[in-house]
């Protein structure tokens, strides 16, 4: 027994950045997935995730304030910000809103490169706080809120929005509500995401928070599978580990990954949590197929 | 019957778009508890209308009574949970979701208490669910698909697909039902078939607006038929007076004239 806790021990001593990593970056993932859930591209999540971490490093170091509020504030900071960019972007669909999300980045990251509270272009630092399991801790419960209300009568109204916003509004759907809804909630998660991201890395700069950081969490979602939950955090932390497993593969490594991206938007369009399904699928096609070629020899 | 008060009325409603007139200075009244025909030929304005009634649009000029009540003006949702429903001319149901989820979408009371109370596991919530789930059940039934109320809607039949569409329309309990070619890509016997069922969803508070190509359909079951073409209404009256109107004749066949030049 003491052998077995050692060894987890010495794995996660060695790993623990990956780990943390990995459940931060299935959290933006999360703050991306809702808004594809009623069929709004964004890439505005790295935008919500700097206003938390700026938010996390002013209070830290100018203020007594506690961690979790500091998590409350940043996400309702985050959350509002995200539903007052909704306003004038609830118009757009597809490539145009995502476009215009890829603008607020910019604006966002331009903005904290002057902004001289917090260190401008030269970042600022953080006495650090976030632990591996609050991080674990805070994913499972959004990964449980998600999942609950994806199967319940409000997740059935974004699965109809996703699918036919006209049809939507004939029923009765306030297709605008719903969506601010989507704005506001992928705020709320990016924006404490940001907050436990500057608490553990001691240490941001306006660099981390920009477009590669939307397409990578884009990425995440659509490689684990945009039309679950479970997906999201799936592909996050495959993707997010994955680099490291490869090591040996040296500057290949980002080759793998979209290798991967490429497989998975080609053959598995719903993400990799369709894999066991279509596996099962393949496996009875084979046996019946093999069946059949039996008879046809007897 | 004729005294009965109107439920929808249309005051002098025209839509332009540009330079064309889709509808122009359509008067007309649907009273409770009738099925009202509305027929023309192609591009006369039977859609543009339907979509005016359910918001889609808005009236170039004129307005709406629901109840007395305007109606032009309002957002679609305000106008669907005030009592219109409709189902659409090429069926627009969300096919990725369960034919019995379409139905559910449109069960809209208490949403956010059976949302919410799922996140707690409240008893109440699940109870309430079941039975929106119960009445969207009852709804495939009486238009006989509930055996495929599992299936995802995109892969069933054109014609289930319809009558999916038309139980969806139906779970917002509607008091006004646009019909927007329900019969199109069926066969006679099919299409008598649908006619039963429209004859079978009237009620004293509800009226039904038929839009409709196949003739037979619309004798059948309307009491009342209004007639457009170009945008106006041409003719207005009983099925069989309808029928006999030598402009509705002149609108379907066309004119000795309009022949002359063929």
């Amino acid at each position: 027994m003491g052998g077995l806790g050692d060894a987890i021990n010495t794995w996660y001593a060695s790993n623990n950045n990956l780990i943390n990593d990995s459940g931060l970056n299935a959290i933006l993932a999360l703050s991306v997935y809702v808004m594809l859930a009623c069929g709004l591209l964004s890439l505005a999540s790295p935008a919500y995730m700097a206003i938390g971490a700026y938010i996390a490093a002013l209070l830290s170091n100018n203020t007594g304030v506690p961690f979790p509020a500091q998590m409350a504030a940043g996400a309702l900071l985050a959350g509002g910000v995200a539903f007052v960019l909704g306003l004038p972007l609830l118009r757009l669909r597809g490539v145009y809103l995502a476009i215009c999300t890829v603008g607020f980045v910019a604006i966002v990251q331009i903005f904290f490169n002057t902004w001289t509270p917090g260190g401008g272009g030269n970042g600022i630092s953080i006495p650090a706080a976030t632990t591996t399991w609050q991080i674990y801790l805070i994913l499972v419960f959004l990964c449980f809120l998600l999942w609950r209300l994806e199967g319940s009568a409000l997740g059935r109204s974004l699965s109809a929005i996703r699918l036919d916003e006209e049809a939507a509004r004939s029923l009765g759907i306030d297709t605008i509500a719903f969506k601010l809804g989507a704005f506001a909630l992928s705020g709320v998660l990016a924006g404490l995401m940001g907050v436990l991201y500057a608490r553990l890395h001691y240490y941001i700069d306006p660099n981390t928070f920009g477009f590669d950081t939307g397409l990578a969490a884009l990425t995440y979602v659509v490689v684990g599978g945009s039309l679950t939950t479970i997906g999201s955090p799936l592909g996050a932390i495959l993707i997010t580990a994955l680099p490291e497993w490869l090591r040996g593969l040296n500057d290949y490594r980002t080759v793998v990954n979209g290798l991967i991206l490429l497989g998975v938007i080609l053959f598995l369009p719903g993400g990799l949590v369709e894999l066991p399904r279509r596996l099962q699928s393949l496996a009875r096609e084979g046996v019946r197929r093999l069946g059949l070629a039996r008879k046809d020899g007897g | 019957m004729s005294q009965t008060p109107a439920l929808v009325e249309l005051h002098t409603i025209s839509r332009f778009f540009g330079g064309i007139r889709a509808l122009d200075g359509v008067s007309m009244n649907v009273r409770a508890g009738t099925i009202h025909g509305l027929i023309g030929p192609n591009g006369a304005g039977k859609t543009t209308l339907i979509n005016l009634l359910t918001g889609f649009y808005r009236p170039t000029s004129g307005h709406v009574l629901l109840d007395g009540q305007r109606l032009d003006g309002s957002r679609p949702h305000r106008i669907a949970r005030r009592g219109v429903a409709r189902t659409f001319q090429n069926v627009r149901l969300f096919s990725g979701l369960p034919a019995i989820d379409n139905v559910l979408v449109a069960r809209r009371r208490g949403t956010l208490h059976r949302s919410f109370g799922r996140l707690l596991f409240l008893p109440g919530a699940a109870r309430a669910e079941r039975a929106e789930r119960a009445v969207a059940s009852q709804l495939l039934t009486q238009l006989g698909v509930d055996a495929l109320s599992r299936r995802p809607a995109g892969n069933l039949s054109y014609g289930d697909q319809r009558r999916v569409e038309l139980a969806r329309a139906l779970a917002t309990q509607p008091r006004l039902l646009l019909l927007d070619e329900p019969a199109a890509g069926m066969n006679r016997e099919e299409t008598d078939r649908l006619g039963n069922v429209v004859r079978g969803l009237i009620r004293p508070d509800r009226a039904i607006l038929l839009i409709e190509h196949d003739l037979p359909l619309i004798m059948a079951v309307c009491d009342q038929v209004t007639v457009l073409n170009f945008g106006r209404v041409i003719a207005e009256g009983p099925p069989a007076a309808i029928a006999r109107d030598p402009a509705v004749i002149e609108a379907y066949l066309g004119t000795e004239d309009d022949d002359a030049q063929l």
